[in-house]
């Protein structure tokens, strides 16, 4: 394992391509969860069938988020795809508020 | 070790019923939870929630817990009395998680449910780990190597969970954008029972620059021009991030236009613009003559900048 010294790999999450296969071992879930995430709307792969599915880095991190969610919270399906959308789009807002803030000196 | 007030933690009174705990139990977790939550110790608060919630939604937990006395006073340091560990929790613990409650928890209910949960018996991949790291604006557009120190929780010999600082020197790749992330495989929290670690993610924030502001790739420049500049016309210097670019302020400019230097943000597919928002600043006269100066502009424009106010 590369030590401090050496400069980590640094790679970006959207540029992370990753197969069905490896999106499952990536996660530690199985095909059938992965599967379900998709139907509803959790992750969206590219690609039309399963062979031909590929991952962002980004939705791993989205899956991962939504496994955290049904664990703690007891979310169904609908409930986590619903948060992680207005989620999603509470973190870009509350970024865009503090630039703002501070360009005006508040 | 200090003694935990669960009721406290939970906001209910030590009467409560098993209904009103899990009501708090959820409303905190739902406030609390690290994915939500934007405040800085969220996952602690969190932990401390479920730490709560687990001891008092079982009954035998809870009279255990109980037992310790309502007429605790705080902030004295609890020693449990010898044999104390032989509570309930030996046998079926229930805990499906590998949280880590700490000393106090186990102080009640036995050395044998933290056993259970690090790792004796079932297998589960580690935390992701996510961290936000500040860089500057110029190593976004160039790319740079920086040393990022935190701290991370982690394991010690003794399976306790401590603070540790970790140093990671990190590639930066040109064009990175706010809110991005970047992936340092198995760098997060260690696996259980033999599954593999977790991720460590670096959420890349940009430190505040004096003069420019970056907006997804697009950066953005407050320009302070002369009145005169804006009036008449000028060709003025502008900074950008790559270096010094010659800019034409159009005759009859107002404060607040904004012009557009073409792909002069932040690098990529399709590189972000340089806005430059237009700034008149107007001199203070220092003597008698440009006073005159001044007085004789009025004279000759004739302007009322308030026509449209309706006064």
């Amino acid at each position: 394992m590369a030590g401090p010294r050496s400069p980590q790999r640094a790679l970006l999450d959207d540029a992370t391509v990753l197969s069905l296969a490896e999106f499952c071992r990536a996660g530690d879930v199985s095909v059938e969860i992965v599967v379900e995430m998709v139907e509803q709307g959790v992750i969206e792969p590219q690609g039309r069938q399963r062979a031909d599915w590929r991952f962002s880095g980004a939705a791993l991190r989205q899956a991962r988020r939504a496994l955290r969610l049904r664990r703690d919270l007891g979310l169904n399906w609908p409930g986590v795809a619903l948060s992680l959308s207005l989620l999603e789009e509470l973190t870009e807002l509350r970024r865009r508020h503090r630039a703002l803030l501070r360009r005006l000196d508040l | 070790m200090r003694y935990k007030d669960y009721y406290e933690t939970l906001g209910v009174p030590r009467s409560a019923t098993g209904e009103e705990i899990k009501r708090a139990y959820r409303k905190l977790a739902r406030r609390y939870h690290p994915d939500v939550s934007d405040e800085a110790n969220a996952e602690e608060r969190f932990k401390e929630v479920q730490e709560a919630y687990e001891v008092l939604k079982d009954p035998d937990k809870r009279s255990a817990y109980d037992r310790l006395g309502s007429d605790w006073r705080q902030h004295e340091d609890f020693t449990p009395p010898p044999g104390w560990n032989a509570g309930p929790g030996h046998g079926d613990a229930g805990f499906a998680d590998a949280r880590d409650f700490g000393d106090f928890f186990e102080s009640i209910f036995g050395a044998a449910a933290g056993e259970r949960r690090r790792g004796q018996g079932f297998r589960m991949r580690g935390e992701d780990h996510s961290v936000k790291v500040r860089i500057p604006l110029e190593d976004a557009f160039a790319g740079n190597t920086r040393r990022f120190t935190f701290s991370m929780p982690a394991l010690d010999e003794r399976g306790e969970v401590r603070e540790s600082k970790r140093s990671i020197d990190v590639t930066i790749p040109k064009g990175v954008v706010e809110g991005q992330h970047i992936r340092l495989a198995a760098q997060g929290g260690e696996g259980f029972g033999g599954g593999p670690a977790g991720d460590l993610l670096l959420e890349i924030e940009f430190e505040p620059h004096p003069r420019f502001h970056a907006i997804g790739r697009d950066i953005h420049l407050d320009l302070p021009i002369a009145p005169w500049e804006a009036a008449l016309g000028a060709r003025v210097t502008v900074p950008t991030l790559g270096g010094r670019v010659e800019l034409n302020v159009p005759a009859g400019s107002q404060s607040g236009r904004k012009l557009r230097l073409q792909g002069r943000g932040l690098p990529g597919k399709t590189p972000g613009d340089q806005y430059v928002v237009l700034r008149i600043v107007v001199p203070e006269p220092r003597d008698d003559a440009q006073k005159a100066l001044y007085r004789e502009m009025a004279e000759k424009m004739a302007f009322d900048p308030r026509a449209g106010l309706g006064i």
